[in-house]
């Protein structure tokens, strides 16, 4: 029999894919700190009975103390045979925060109480799981565009008693992809290769003057904050709202160039490049992207929206 | 996050808090200082208002004067914060004033904290049985509680239920630890440090015997021991339990100046002894009561330090503080002092000069005409017997002359006023005497073999020293009024005089019940609060001769305590069968488990209709049955859903008993 490396809190756990199920051994239980001031009190009521000598003050300080190692136990169990399913976070623009959904099952039997998800100094607020199993959401601020994993990741509960907090140490293979943030301030776009005629209709359409308004959709990340539809907005209801204008851009097209960023750092030229991006797509634009290295031909749509993006946000490198 | 954690605990988190607490501190508000129980509750209200007003109902600098004025009055009220009765007053105070500070869940689980505290120190007030059985009531709102502030919602309704089942469960799982640990910990004599006196509040006989001291013990039903004879009862009219012996007499009150020196008790005895044991309750006094002469002289207790006076008195140094057991052999029968030295002869004939001169007028008298000491003996009996003497627990007042008064003028009192004026005729005639205070008779309990000695069985009688019988014992009440002695004292008693208290309720169908309820507490005091170390070696050294050393107790705790939470451990992770959570499944697991008990098992993969078919082969009485469940089932479990179906397959399965065997026209 092979021995398997002793599994200790500070080692680095191994990335795990699919259903994570906590088995009792990879849990890891100590007193939290009102549980030691508990020891420490039952210390005390311990002396007295002895001082005093009072048989019930002996039989309730035990009573006290059972407790505390049942209330063990239970922590324990509460987090045993949890089957943890890690939904991949939505890709996020750098500035914003990610969010991490773990999914927290399992097979019928008690309720769980009060489970979280931590990383680093961020907990979750803690959760029960039902019968039918609860999301542990985790919400992880991103600073830097990039494909970045977030490695571990602990899920913690002090339930019942709060005197022992039990815990597990794992890494799903998370990652998260962030953008570049969108440039904050709104320059036009580049204008046309094709001719004046297209690059003034292309200015007039980015603004959405003059092109003729075919409705709302959903806010996306990235619209223009001037496309919002704000009347639709206060009148409350379904959140934002973005005006959509009827672009005439299978006919135009729009290269959105390295070059032609007036930026010369890489962040902010991506950065630039991001804010054109989501422009155009805004403006229904049919605009392609060229990088060093990497380049998108002209094209429509949500996925070409999100290539585009993902080469800003893994310019330099490389998704692993 | 720093406005959520700034604001106070809402209200029902709060209540969760204050309820708990509230049940642990009503015990205290009986005896602790009212201002204390009033601020507790002022601290609750405001507390709640800030809870629902999402507020600090008071300021950082307002709390802390709070706090130290309660310090303050804590101080003046009790003498001090240390020790356990200002201790507890002050931890009680400061319990409302976290009500006030729930704002952290440390603030919280603090709160929780304070008030296991104060439930296990209430026990130093009292540990009666119904007391302890309140008190697992609080341990499980306090543990609930516990469990409520680790949740936000706690103020459903069902999830006040589910609390409170968890926290009951989890307290029944830590009961097997606890009295491992009770049994098997081992018991140290306490104390550690001093104890400061508390509780000075002396009850029983006194050190002096004025008129009134023992009537107003005659009036309670407060218990003073439990004693219990092994092999035959003694008669109630020869139980006379000993306890203070009086000497001197200054006019008024019979005392004893100085505890004589220790000197051997010279005495012979007679007859076979018998064995008793004696539970005292703590009387915070140095004498322990004892029935005939003890063997061996003096006797000596396990934990104790004690002394024996020549006047056959028993004394510990330090005043029992708690409930005390012992166990004496004694002969009923004995002679003490057969030689009488001059220093006890003067001190048994002293009398203050120039008092009551009509008694010693009388006992003059006496002394011309008779002819030996126990001829005086015999007429003041007489006297006591003849004339009429009455026995009444409220005596006229006497004069100066309190002898003369009772003697010649109003003759009604009790066993005081009759022992006390015997000693002072014998005295004037020159015939020793002293007077002897304790307990006579008690309540016999059948059910549990044992007798039951209250307050109002303590008496007061004489001994006169004879030529030849030693020191006798001479009970002048008796003389007056036989049914003390031989009943008891509501029995002597006129009718419109008999004590309130448990004896007027004493109906003949009450009495097994008290009795009865006076057993489980005797055993209660005998195995639970006097499990001490003696009790403790002894119990264990009756299992297992090696388990009554310390060695033994760890090691067999240790292992003990492994071996429970490891059951325990292996009880809880166990994997249970997943309950189907349909209540068609539900059902037809109930079916299929029926029939298995009749021996038809359902194999682990066998179809619904397959099982059927086997079921009815086996027992064809049985078929129409098990066919019509299957095809409920499968109908449920594969058809379109019907409202009201699931209920008619539960119906089915419920009426479906299926017995053991076939019905014999069926089995041929």
């Amino acid at each position: 029999m092979r021995l398997r490396p002793l599994n200790l809190p500070w080692r680095a756990p191994r990335i795990e894919s699919g259903p994570i199920r906590l088995r009792a051994g990879r849990l890891f239980i100590v007193p939290t700190r009102a549980g030691l001031v508990f020891a420490v009190l039952l210390l005390g009521l311990l002396v007295g009975a002895i001082n005093y000598g009072v048989s019930l003050a002996y039989l309730f300080t035990f009573w006290f103390a059972g407790l505390a190692i049942v209330g063990m136990l239970h922590t324990q169990r509460n987090l045993a045979g949890l089957v943890l399913i890690a939904r991949a976070p939505a890709p996020v623009f750098a500035g914003e925060e990610a969010v991490f959904r773990l999914r927290a099952e399992h097979d019928g039997g008690r309720a769980r109480g009060r489970v979280a998800l931590r990383h680093g100094e961020l907990e979750s607020p803690p959760v029960d799981v039902p019968a039918g199993g609860a999301d542990l959401v985790l919400a992880l601020p991103q600073a830097r565009r990039g494909w970045h994993a977030p490695g571990r990741f602990s899920v913690r509960s002090e339930w019942p008693l709060g005197l022992f907090r039990c815990w597990a140490v794992l890494a799903p293979d998370w990652g998260v992809l962030v953008y570049p943030a969108p440039a904050a301030d709104a320059r036009p776009l580049p204008t046309h290769d094709v001719g004046d005629d297209d690059a003034e209709a292309t200015r007039r359409s980015t603004r959405g003057e003059g092109s003729e308004f075919t409705g709302l959709r959903a806010y996306q990340p990235g619209d223009p904050p001037r496309r919002i539809a704000w009347k639709a907005v206060a009148r409350g209801g379904q959140g934002l709202l973005t005006k959509d204008f009827a672009g005439t851009g299978g006919a135009r097209r729009l290269w959105l160039d390295w070059g032609q960023t007036a930026e010369r750092d890489v962040e902010a030229r991506l950065s630039r490049l991001t804010r054109w991006v989501l422009d155009a797509h805004a403006a229904g634009l049919a605009y392609g992207l060229r990088l060093p290295g990497r380049t998108l031909p002209p094209q429509t749509g949500e996925t070409h929206l999100r290539q585009c993006l993902e080469a800003l946000a893994l310019h330099g490198s490389s998704r692993p | 996050m720093t406005a959520a954690a700034r604001a106070p605990a809402d209200p029902a988190t709060l209540l969760w808090l204050a309820v708990p607490l509230l049940l642990v501190l009503l015990p205290y508000t009986t005896h602790l200082s009212a201002w204390i129980s009033l601020s507790w509750l002022g601290f609750a209200l405001l507390g709640l208002n800030g809870a629902r007003r999402r507020r600090r109902p008071l300021g950082r600098v307002t709390l802390t004067l709070a706090t130290l004025a309660g310090v303050a009055g804590v101080i003046i009220d009790y003498g001090g914060v240390i020790g356990p009765g200002g201790g507890l007053a002050l931890l009680a105070f400061l319990s409302g004033v976290k009500l006030l500070q729930t704002e952290t869940p440390r603030d919280r689980i603090g709160t929780l904290f304070v008030g296991c505290f104060l439930l296990v120190g209430h026990f130093l007030e009292t540990q009666s049985l119904p007391h302890a059985v309140y008190m697992i009531l609080a341990a499980l709102a306090l543990t609930a509680g516990f469990i409520a502030i680790q949740t936000d919602d706690c103020a459903a309704p069902d999830r006040i239920k589910a609390h409170c089942i968890l926290a009951g469960r989890l307290l029944l799982q830590a009961l097997p630890l606890a009295l491992l640990l009770f049994l098997l910990f081992p018991r140290l004599q306490g104390p550690l440090w001093n104890l400061p006196q508390q509780g000075t509040a002396r009850t029983g006989l006194s050190d002096s015997m004025s008129p009134g001291d023992i009537s107003r013990l005659l009036e309670s039903d407060e218990l003073a021991f439990r004693a219990e004879f092994a092999g035959a009862q003694p008669d109630s009219s020869q139980l006379y339990w000993r306890g203070p012996v009086f000497w001197e007499y200054d006019g008024r009150a019979w005392r004893s100046i100085g505890l004589p020196p220790p000197a051997p008790v010279r005495a012979e005895t007679f007859g076979q002894p018998v064995r008793y044991s004696l539970t005292m309750e703590a009387h915070r006094q140095q004498w322990l009561f004892l029935f005939g002469l003890p063997e061996p002289l003096p006797p000596s207790l396990p934990d104790r330090r004690t002394f024996m006076t020549p006047d056959l008195q028993w004394l510990t140094r330090e005043p029992v503080g708690q409930r005390l057991r012992y166990e004496l052999t004694a002969y009923p029968d004995y002679r003490l002092d057969p030689v009488l030295d001059e220093v006890s002869r003067r001190r048994a004939l002293d009398l203050p000069e120039a008092i009551n001169p009509r008694a010693r007028a009388l006992a003059a008298r006496w002394r011309a005409g008779a002819g030996s000491d126990a001829a005086i003996v015999e007429e003041a009996l007489r006297l006591f017997r003849q004339e009429r003497f009455f026995y009444t627990l409220r005596p006229p007042a006497l004069g100066t002359a309190q002898v003369d008064d009772f003697l010649f003028e109003t003759r009604r009192g009790f066993c005081e006023h009759y022992a006390g004026s015997f000693v002072f005729l014998m005295r004037a005639a020159g015939v020793p005497a002293r007077v002897v205070t304790g307990y006579q008779g008690g309540e016999y309990n059948q059910l549990g073999n044992y007798w039951i000695v209250r307050g109002r069985d303590a008496h007061a009688w004489t001994e006169v020293w004879l030529d030849g019988r030693g020191w006798t014992r001479v009970d002048p009440t008796a003389a007056v009024a036989p049914s003390r002695v031989e009943r008891g004292v509501e029995a002597a008693l006129p009718a419109g005089e008999r004590p309130g208290g448990v004896i007027a309720l004493d109906g003949a169908w009450l009495r097994p019940l008290r009795l009865g309820w006076d057993v489980l507490n005797n055993q209660w005091n005998q195995w639970v609060l006097g499990y001490n170390q003696e009790r403790q070696r002894r119990l264990l050294a009756r299992l297992a001769p090696w388990l009554a050393d310390w060695r033994g107790m760890v090691s067999t705790l240790g292992i003990g305590a492994a071996v429970v939470v490891l059951t325990l451990a292996l009880v809880l992770f166990g994997r249970r069968p997943p309950t189907a959570s349909d209540p068609a499944s539900r059902a037809y697991a109930r079916f299929c488990r029926k029939l298995a008990r009749i021996g038809i098992v359902r194999a682990p993969a066998e179809a619904p209709e397959e099982y059927a078919r086997r079921a009815a082969g086996a027992r064809p009485d049985l078929a129409g049955a098990i066919a019509g469940i299957t095809r409920r089932y499968l109908a449920l479990r594969y058809g379109p859903p019907r409202p009201g179906a699931p209920a008619l397959l539960k119906r089915a399965v419920r009426d479906f008993r299926p017995s053991r065997h076939p019905p014999a026209s069926i089995r041929r």
